[in-house]
C-alpha cells in the first residue's frame, strides 16, 4: 500500500518540467509495481494545459502500475489554480486502462468529459468543481458502475459551469442505477433544497448509510422538508455542513436528527433588497 | 532574476538609503555582538506611541515587571502638534541629563495622528523628505494641508495612503534630528531610517532581496507599474500569472489584491478586501470591506489595481502557500536583539493569511508544519533581521512554499511585536524583550573586550 503525490510548482514548470515525465520515471522505479494510490496535483500550467497529456501517458504506462486502486487527477487548491480554472479532459480512456482501479477523484470541471463510463470494480467516483456540466452529469446517469458504493458531486453553479437543471442532478440518484451505492453526494449547489426536497422521499434512500447535502445552500424549506421523512431518519449519517438554516431550524435539525452534521452555519447576505447564498466552493 | 534594468535602479535606490543613515546611527556599537542599546537599568527609556494603549500598556507593564523604570511616554499627537521631541520628553518626566533609548511604536489605529500625518505629508510642508524611500515618485494627487486638517473620520476608508506614509517619514526624520540635538549619544530602539524601509514594501523588499534574504520574486520593479495595464503586460510578458500586489505602505491585508490571470481565457480574477465607491464628478472613495471578496470584473478590478499603483504598488509572485485543510498558513515570527522569540502561525480561510478578521492562529505543533519548514522560516527571519542592524526587533512575517518547502519573507514589521495570547518561558512579547535586553547587556558587561 504505496501513496504517491506529483505536482510541479511554478518554478519547475517554468524551467520546462512536465508531468508526463514525472509519471514516465515514477514508472521507472521499483516502487511502480506496488503503487496503490496515485494522486496527481498541479500538473503546471493547469489552467493553460488540459490534463489530456496526464490521461495519454497512464494509459500507455497503465502496466507500470499493476496495483493503482486509488487516482486522483488534480488535487490542488486556489493557492494552485482556481478550480474553476483548471483544465481538464476526456478521461473516459482511464476506465479502461485501469480495471482494478477503485477509486476516482477529479478536482476542476473545465472540459471535462466521462463518456460512456463501464466499470466492474469502481468503488468510489467523486468530482469536486465549482459547477458540473449537464454532459457529465448525464455521463455518470448512465454510467454501467455496478460496484459503485461512493458518489459524491460538487454540483456548483452556472457561473462555474453547472448548465443543468434538478432533473439532471435526480437521475444520478434513480434507485437501482448503482446498487450497491451507501454514499450519496449531491452537495455545493445552489439548488440544494431542491435536492432535499426530491431525495427526502426517495426510494434510494432505502439503500443509502450517508447522504451528503453539504455546502450548499440548503435553507429552512430544505431542512423542512428533510424532518418529514420517514426515510431521512433512518440514514446513519446526514452530512449538511455549510448551511443557511436559522439557527432555531440548525437547532431543531440538530435535535431531531442526532446523526446530521449541521456544523458551518451561514449567514445570507442581504444587498438592495435581494437575497444572496452561495454553496462553499464557487470561489 | 527580476529584469535586465534593475541594477540601474537598485543602484540609484542604494544611494538614496546610505544618506538615510545618518548621525543616530553613529552611537550604535554594532560590530561589538553586544547589545546595540545601552545597559537598560541606567537608560530611560522613551516610549512614543498613543498613550493608554494596549502596546503602550504592554511595555509599561514589561518594564514594570523587569524592574526597570516606567518609559516615559511621549504621545505621537505632542510631536504631531508641534513640540520637539525634547521638549515633549522633559513634559512626560525624562529626568535631566540622562541619555534616553527612543522606541517608536505604530502610529496606527489613532485617526488623530492618521489627520496629522496627511496634513504633514500636504505640500505645505514640503521639505525634501529626506527618509522617504523611493521619493521620486509623485503621489496621485496632493492633498492641501487645511483640506487634511479638515477630514473626517471614517473607520475604513483609505484616506490618502501615500501622503500619510510621505508625512509619515517626515515625522521619523524629524524625531532623529530633534533627538540628536537633545541627546547626542541616544540610541533608537529601531533607527527612523530603517523603520521607513521596512513599512515601504517596495523598499524593504529590495533590501532584503539585496542582502540575500529570500522574498518572493518581484513582478517588476515598482517604478514601471504606473497602471492596471502596466501591471497585465508585466505579468504576461515574465508570465507570472499569479502575484500579490500589495500597498506599499499598508499594514496587514489593508490594500492586498491577489490577482490572477488565465493567459488561455483572458479573464482575471481578483481576491481582496480592498473596495471601491466610484463617482464620475469625483474621485471614487476606497476602503477595506471585513469581507475578503473575489472579483472577476474587469472594470472593478482596474479601479482597485489602477488605485494601488497610483499610490505606490509592491508586486511580487504568488507563493503556493502550505495549508492545512485547505486553510494556507503563514508564521509571524518575532525577532528581537538578534534572537527568534514569539511566534504565531496563521491559518487563513482565503489566500490572504494575514487578515486579522478571518484567521485562526494557530500554534507550532498545530500548524503540523515540518520541524525543517519552521526552522528554515525561523532562519529566514533572523536573516531579514540582520539587514537591518540599526533596530533591536521586527515582526517577520514568513511563508513556506508547498512545493519546495522553502521559505519566503513578505513582510517586516518594525511595529510588529504585538502578539496576542503567546508566551514565550511565561513572558509576553515585550517582557521577553525587556529580558532579552537586560540578559545582552549584562553578558556584555561581563566578557569585558570579548565581542
Amino acid at each position: 500500500m504505496t501513496e504517491i503525490k506529483l505536482s510541479i510548482g511554478y518554478d519547475e514548470y517554468e524551467a520546462g518540467q512536465q508531468m508526463d515525465q514525472k509519471l514516465e520515471e515514477l514508472a521507472n522505479t521499483p516502487e511502480a509495481a506496488q503503487l496503490s494510490k496515485l494522486v496527481i496535483g498541479d500538473w503546471g500550467g493547469t489552467y493553460e494545459n488540459s490534463s489530456e497529456h496526464i490521461v495519454e501517458t497512464l494509459v500507455r504506462l497503465k502496466d507500470r502500475f499493476p496495483a493503482l486502486r486509488s487516482l486522483f487527477i488534480g488535487d490542488m487548491d486556489s493557492e494552485e489554480c482556481e478550480v474553476s480554472w483548471i483544465m481538464q479532459s476526456d478521461l473516459n480512456p482511464l476506465f479502461a486502462a485501469f480495471p482494478d482501479l477503485q477509486s476516482l477523484t477529479i478536482k476542476g470541471s473545465t472540459d471535462l468529459a466521462l463518456g460512456q463510463v463501464e466499470h466492474a470494480k469502481l468503488e468510489e467516483l467523486i468530482i469536486i468543481c465549482g459547477g458540473l456540466p449537464s454532459e457529465v452529469l448525464a455521463s455518470v446517469a448512465q454510467a454501467k458502475l455496478p460496484a459503485l458504493r461512493k458518489l459524491e458531486l460538487y454540483i456548483g453553479v452556472e457561473n462555474y459551469g453547472f448548465n443543468g437543471n434538478l432533473e439532471y442532478i435526480l437521475a444520478v440518484a434513480k434507485p437501482g442505477l448503482f446498487p450497491k451505492l451507501v454514499y450519496l453526494g449531491l452537495k455545493n449547489s445552489e439548488l440544494q433544497d431542491e435536492i432535499a426536497a426530491a431525495l427526502a422521499q426517495s426510494d434510494i434512500l432505502d439503500q443509502l448509510e450517508t447522504l451528503d447535502l453539504s455546502e450548499g445552500t440548503l435553507t429552512d424549506t430544505g431542512a423542512e422538508a428533510l424532518l418529514a421523512s420517514e426515510k431521512i431518519r433512518r440514514l446513519q449519517a446526514l452530512d449538511l455542513h455549510h448551511h443557511f438554516m436559522s439557527e432555531a431550524m440548525t437547532r431543531k435539525v440538530a435535535e431531531l436528527l442526532p446523526q446530521a452534521d449541521v456544523s458551518d452555519r451561514e449567514e445570507t447576505d442581504k444587498y438592495n433588497g435581494e437575497e444572496y447564498r452561495y454553496p462553499a466552493l464557487t470561489e | 532574476m527580476s529584469g535586465i534594468n534593475a541594477n540601474s535602479v537598485r543602484a540609484s535606490f542604494d544611494r538614496m538609503s546610505e544618506s538615510n543613515t545618518k548621525p543616530a546611527e553613529a552611537s550604535f556599537d554594532r560590530m561589538s555582538g553586544n547589545s546595540p542599546l545601552p545597559d537598560p537599568s541606567t537608560a530611560p527609556l522613551i516610549l512614543i506611541g498613543h498613550p493608554g494603549n494596549e502596546r503602550t500598556e504592554g511595555m509599561r507593564l514589561a518594564r514594570r515587571a523587569a524592574g526597570l523604570s516606567e518609559p516615559v511616554v511621549v504621545p505621537y499627537m505632542r510631536l504631531l502638534s508641534g513640540v520637539p521631541l525634547g521638549e515633549a520628553a522633559r513634559e512626560a518626566g525624562l529626568p535631566a541629563g540622562t541619555v534616553p533609548v527612543i522606541r517608536l511604536d505604530a502610529p496606527g489605529e489613532h485617526f488623530g495622528a492618521e489627520r496629522a500625518l496627511i496634513a504633514l505629508g500636504s505640500p505645505e510642508q514640503d521639505d525634501g523628505d529626506e527618509l522617504l524611500p523611493l521619493r521620486e515618485r509623485r503621489d496621485p494627487y496632493r492633498m492641501p494641508e487645511r483640506q487634511a486638517l479638515a477630514l473626517e473620520e471614517r473607520p475604513i476608508r483609505l484616506m490618502h495612503p501615500s501622503q500619510w506614509f510621505r508625512g509619515f517619514c517626515r515625522l521619523l526624520a524629524r524625531i532623529r534630528s530633534e533627538a540628536a540635538e537633545s541627546w547626542p549619544t541616544a540610541s533608537f530602539w529601531n533607527d527612523p531610517a530603517e523603520v521607513a524601509v521596512m513599512f515601504d514594501k517596495r523598499a524593504c523588499h529590495r533590501r532584503l532581496t539585496e542582502a540575500g534574504v529570500r522574498v518572493p520574486d518581484l513582478l517588476a520593479e515598482p517604478e514601471t507599474l504606473s497602471s492596471y495595464e502596466a501591471v497585465r503586460e508585466a505579468m504576461l510578458n515574465r508570465r507570472m500569472h499569479r502575484v500579490f500586489l500589495k500597498l506599499a505602505f499598508g499594514s496587514a491585508a489593508s490594500g492586498v489584491i491577489a490577482y490572477q490571470i488565465n493567459p488561455r481565457t483572458g479573464a482575471e480574477r481578483a481576491t481582496t478586501t480592498l473596495d471601491a465607491e466610484v463617482y464620475i464628478q469625483r474621485p471614487g472613495i476606497f476602503y477595506n470591506s471585513k469581507q475578503v471578496r473575489t472579483l472577476d470584473d474587469p472594470v472593478k478590478i482596474r479601479t482597485l489595481i489602477g488605485y494601488l499603483c497610483g499610490h505606490g504598488v509592491h508586486a511580487e509572485r504568488w507563493i503556493p502557500k502550505v495549508s492545512l485543510d485547505g486553510s494556507p498558513l503563514d508564521l509571524r515570527q518575532l525577532v528581537a536583539f538578534g534572537e527568534a522569540g514569539h511566534s504565531v502561525i496563521r491559518a487563513g480561510e482565503t489566500p490572504i493569511t494575514n487578515l486579522h478578521l478571518r484567521s485562526r492562529r494557530l500554534s507550532l505543533a498545530q500548524s503540523g508544519l515540518p520541524q525543517s519548514s519552521l526552522t528554515a522560516a525561523t532562519r529566514e527571519a533572523l536573516a531579514a533581521m540582520r539587514t537591518f542592524p540599526g533596530s533591536v526587533s521586527a515582526g517577520i512575517d514568513v511563508l513556506t512554499d508547498r512545493n519546495t518547502g522553502s521559505p519566503y519573507v513578505v513582510d517586516v514589521n518594525p511595529f510588529g511585536d504585538l502578539l496576542r495570547r503567546v508566551q514565550v518561558n511565561g513572558d509576553d512579547p515585550y517582557a521577553w524583550q525587556m529580558r532579552r535586553w537586560l540578559g545582552i547587556s549584562k553578558r556584555g558587561a561581563g566578557m569585558i573586550q570579548g565581542g
